[in-house]
């Protein structure tokens, strides 16, 4: 198994940023007017008490004792990011095969990328880091938390590659046959415990690339199959195609529409969310920066997706397709201490993240930064 | 609901000769016009509309809307005035009446919301133009944007557009070339031109070949190769020097004139003088006349020497534009982003005290900050996710809006000319700027006032007023919140969206 080999350099490099195994960070409790709770929840006037890094308890009074934080603003579970390449550079892609399923991204991240303070600035504190887009299956997607330097859990899920992206004119596949073909006879070949065998066998969830409706309807199909639980990810739009996405129980992770996004890929969201598909965006943050993904979500929510869908994509939805909703995305005892304090609405692009949390720490503070973007 | 009328578009909205933005020429110029009638030739024939045709576009339409009563819990008459719960009537196309207590007409339809404010305007967009033109790598400085509307292909952009509350748009045809040519200033709602030319668009940085190149993962990425830094410099000296033959071709445009003037003056007094001793003339004549039957000599008729018709200098359209630009009558927008190419733009232009520069993209302007102020020169920012804070100190990133504005320096907020959907995105970027630093109320000047009053449209649109044109938005709350709603759009007097269709 690759997990405790490729677990150990990452504590390492988590050493190095923090010198000795830190103390247990101080027991505190947040007071907030408004907690979104990550599920489409929101709460009102509530107190979250954080204790060991995680989350002790969400409502009632605050502990005697404890320090109590009053959040004059809205609180939020940390933002998860989907896709994304921070840092890695090269790292992300093979380039000169298109198989390389048992790779796994978590040797691909560097703690120390001064990149990763721009995402923590803008609120997300867990990443999926995934291989590039051009492959068929370019590996396993490690979950990292930029903020702490740490990676989460390697190996999270498998990452194929089934759109156009992913066929050459030069180099196998070249058709989405040809794709398929390789795509099948890796699963059916694939060794016990590797990690397309556990995709196979639903306990590790992937995330498909497609782009057009007929590579998610090929991607559907092909789940099916091998049954497969997870995500498509980067479908540009979804009617017509709905109810065969419902049907196959997959989510759908939409890559951040950027300025000039067209209608039907922004209305697609909320076609989805209304009929019960779970959404998330990619953040690209590598190449599309780190706001973005607060501006796709704005943008889908101007294009009428609800402010709370789009913050249940960013967090609920996300760690589930990531499969680490048992520990991510919502603002619930025994979760992760990973928040984030905004000035408004967590999905209004008008407010500023004021405070990160992440393992219980407070690791970032607009007012010490000057209230400017400065690094 | 949407009602357009997509007839000719007409060319007359403020084409002011360039001698009536002189002042103390007027006269001259009024002169020259009035001798034109007489020579049946004028100079400016080309250029020049009867001195009153100053009534807006708008009044093309032969009946007049209904009126509208828009009561709402706050209305936005500026950026940081607003009255709260009071009502904005709009008769015959335009603002008739704002407050708490005034009479709505008979008849009004009445609207409803949260809050009313200007429509939005993208000062820097490609919306509403052929796609090719707006696209264009090369352009010539006279090339008009107003000659590449195309209101059919762009019905759905535009439609878009309306539906986001960006009822104007100022768009430029070559956003790749050096001289894009001239802006039209133009109302989304029905691709007419609020302002047939409000700028000339020039670029530092731009008009390099198209490239492919093959990115880390061995994927092909298109785009624009760059400029190199002396190509860039050379295009900053072009620019100078065709603001210098520009002042030139006005001065000698303006010689002209005077010249022509006098030489005009000098027939019309000849004349008067025969007309006034006519009598007398004939007299003399007729005597002479007699003398010489007399004499048995041939009559010989004194001849009126006319003095030589001074020489019209050659018609440049390209000179004539930047006369017009260093003569204050045009803004000129320079797309530029660093900053040693600011404060290279800065220097050179220095010389032409009237011109009306405006800073178009400008990563690092914030380095120039002191020059820009003091020479009052408004930036156009694009707001983007991907615009990163490098190490370079001189990058502002993301916080760029709000550092120029806290520099004193007036910020308008533009799409960049991206894409023509773009510009409905132009909230959302306002938005980004704010929640990276910059002042919500900066923000909506930002993308209302502010770019009405730099491409001169402050009069008739970008805020709330009596007498002002009804282009103005109703939403359900606050104007940048991303989960804001346009609940109506009205454009012209007429409501062109409703959220409830």
């Amino acid at each position: 198994m690759l997990t405790p080999l490729l677990l150990e350099p990452a504590l390492v490099l988590a050493g190095a940023l923090g010198g000795p195994p830190p103390a247990a960070p101080e027991t505190l409790a947040l007071r907030a007017a408004h907690v979104h709770v990550g599920d489409g929840t929101v709460l009102e006037d509530t107190v979250v008490v954080l204790e060991g890094g995680k989350i002790a308890r969400v409502g009632g009074d605050a502990p005697s004792g404890v320090r109590v934080i009053e959040v004059d603003g809205h609180l939020s579970p940390g933002l998860i990011a989907l896709r994304d390449g921070t840092g890695a550079g090269s790292e992300r892609t093979e380039s000169t095969r298109k198989l390389t399923p048992t790779v796994d991204l978590a040797r691909a991240f560097d703690p120390e990328h001064p990149d990763w303070a721009r995402l923590v600035r803008e609120g997300i504190t867990t990443v999926v880091l995934t291989p590039g887009s051009s492959r068929v299956a370019g590996g396993v997607g490690a979950i990292v938390s930029p903020a702490l330097g740490e990676v989460v859990k390697p190996g999270a899920l498998v990452c194929l590659g089934a759109s156009s992206r992913s066929l050459s004119t030069n180099e196998e596949p070249t058709s989405y046959a040809g794709l398929y073909a390789h795509l099948g006879r890796a699963f059916s070949e694939a060794a016990d415990g590797s990690p397309l065998a556990r995709a196979k066998a639903g306990s590790l969830p992937v995330m498909m690339e497609v782009v057009e409706r007929s590579e998610a309807m090929l991607a559907v199909e092909f789940a099916k199959e091998h049954g497969l639980v997870g995500a498509l990810v980067g479908l540009r739009r979804a009617d017509g195609a709905v109810e065969a996405i419902a049907a196959s129980g997959l989510g759908v992770v939409f890559e951040p529409a950027g300025v000039g996004a067209s209608r039907t890929t922004l209305m697609s969201a909320r076609l989805l969310h209304e009929a019960g598909v779970p959404i998330a965006f990619t953040a690209d943050a590598e190449s599309r920066g780190a706001a973005a993904l607060r501006m796709a979500a704005a943008a889908y929510v101007r294009a009428g997706l609800g402010s709370e869908a789009a913050l249940q994509a960013m967090t609920h939805g996300a760690a589930e397709i990531a499969g680490v909703s048992g520990s991510h995305g919502t603002i619930a005892a025994g979760k992760v201490a990973e928040l984030v304090v905004w000035s408004g609405a967590p999905t209004d692009l008008t407010s500023r993240v004021l405070h990160v949390f992440a393992g219980g720490e407070h690791v970032y503070d607009a007012q010490a930064h000057g209230g400017q973007e400065a690094r | 609901m949407r009602s357009k009328t997509l007839g000719p578009r007409r060319h007359t909205a403020r084409r002011t000769p360039l001698l009536h933005a002189q002042a103390p020429l007027t006269r001259a110029a009024g002169l020259a016009l009035l001798a034109a009638g007489v020579l049946g030739q004028t100079a400016w024939a080309q250029d020049s509309e009867a001195p009153g045709s100053e009534a807006p576009a708008a009044a093309s339409a032969a009946e007049e809307p209904q009126a509208l009563a828009i009561r709402a819990a706050r209305v936005v008459l500026r950026p940081g005035q607003v009255l709260e719960n009071a009502t904005v009537v709009v008769e015959g196309r335009r603002i008739t009446a704002i407050g708490a207590d005034v009479e709505v007409p008979e008849g009004a339809r009445v609207l409803e919301g949260d809050v009313v404010c200007a429509g939005f305007i993208d000062p820097w967009s490609v919306a509403g133009l052929d796609a090719n033109s707006a696209r264009a790598t090369s352009s010539e400085a006279f090339a008009r944007a107003a000659d590449a509307v195309d209101p059919y292909s762009q019905e759905h952009v535009l439609d878009e557009l309306v539906r986001a509350g960006v009822l104007a748009t100022r768009s430029i045809v070559g956003a790749r070339a050096p001289f894009g040519g001239l802006s039209v200033f133009l109302r989304t709602a029905d691709a007419q031109p609020l302002l047939d030319e409000s700028a000339l668009h020039t670029a530092v940085g731009v008009g390099g070949g198209f490239s492919q190149q093959r990115s880390f993962d061995g994927s092909l990425t298109f785009g624009f190769s760059e400029v190199d830094p002396l190509q860039r410099l050379a295009q900053i000296d072009k620019i100078a020097d065709q603001l210098r033959a520009g002042a030139k071709y006005g001065a000698d445009r303006v010689e002209y004139e005077l010249e022509l003037a006098e030489w005009q003056k000098e027939i019309a007094d000849k004349e008067e003088e025969l007309q006034d001793d006519f009598k007398k003339a004939k007299k003399d004549r007729d005597k002479k006349v007699k003398k010489a039957e007399d004499d048995g000599k041939e009559f010989k008729e004194k001849k009126y020497k006319e003095a030589r018709r001074p020489r019209e200098p050659r018609f440049d359209p390209e000179k004539a534009v930047f006369a017009r630009v260093v003569n204050g009558e045009l803004p000129l927008v320079v797309r530029a982003d660093r900053a040693l190419e600011i404060r290279d733009i800065l220097k050179q232009t220095a010389e032409f005290d009237r011109l009306r520069l405006v800073v178009a993209g400008g990563r690092s302007a914030l380095a120039c900050a002191r020059d820009l102020v003091a020479r009052d020169v408004p930036v156009i920012v694009t707001p983007s996710a991907s615009a990163k804070s490098t190490g370079d100190s001189l990058n502002r990133g993301l916080g760029l809006a709000g550092d120029l504005h806290a520099a004193g320096i007036e910020v308008l907020i533009g799409s960049g000319g991206s894409s023509a959907l773009a510009s409905r995105d132009l909230p959302l970027l306002a938005a980004l700027a704010v929640g990276h630093g910059l002042d919500a109320d900066a923000a909506l000047h930002a993308i209302t006032r502010g770019p009405a009053q730099v491409f001169d449209l402050g009069a008739d649109v970008g805020t709330l007023r009596r007498g002002r044109a009804a282009e103005l938005i109703v939403l359900s709350g606050n104007p940048l919140s991303s989960s804001t709603r346009v609940l109506f759009a009205v454009s012209n007097g007429e409501v062109v969206h409703s959220d409830a269709d």
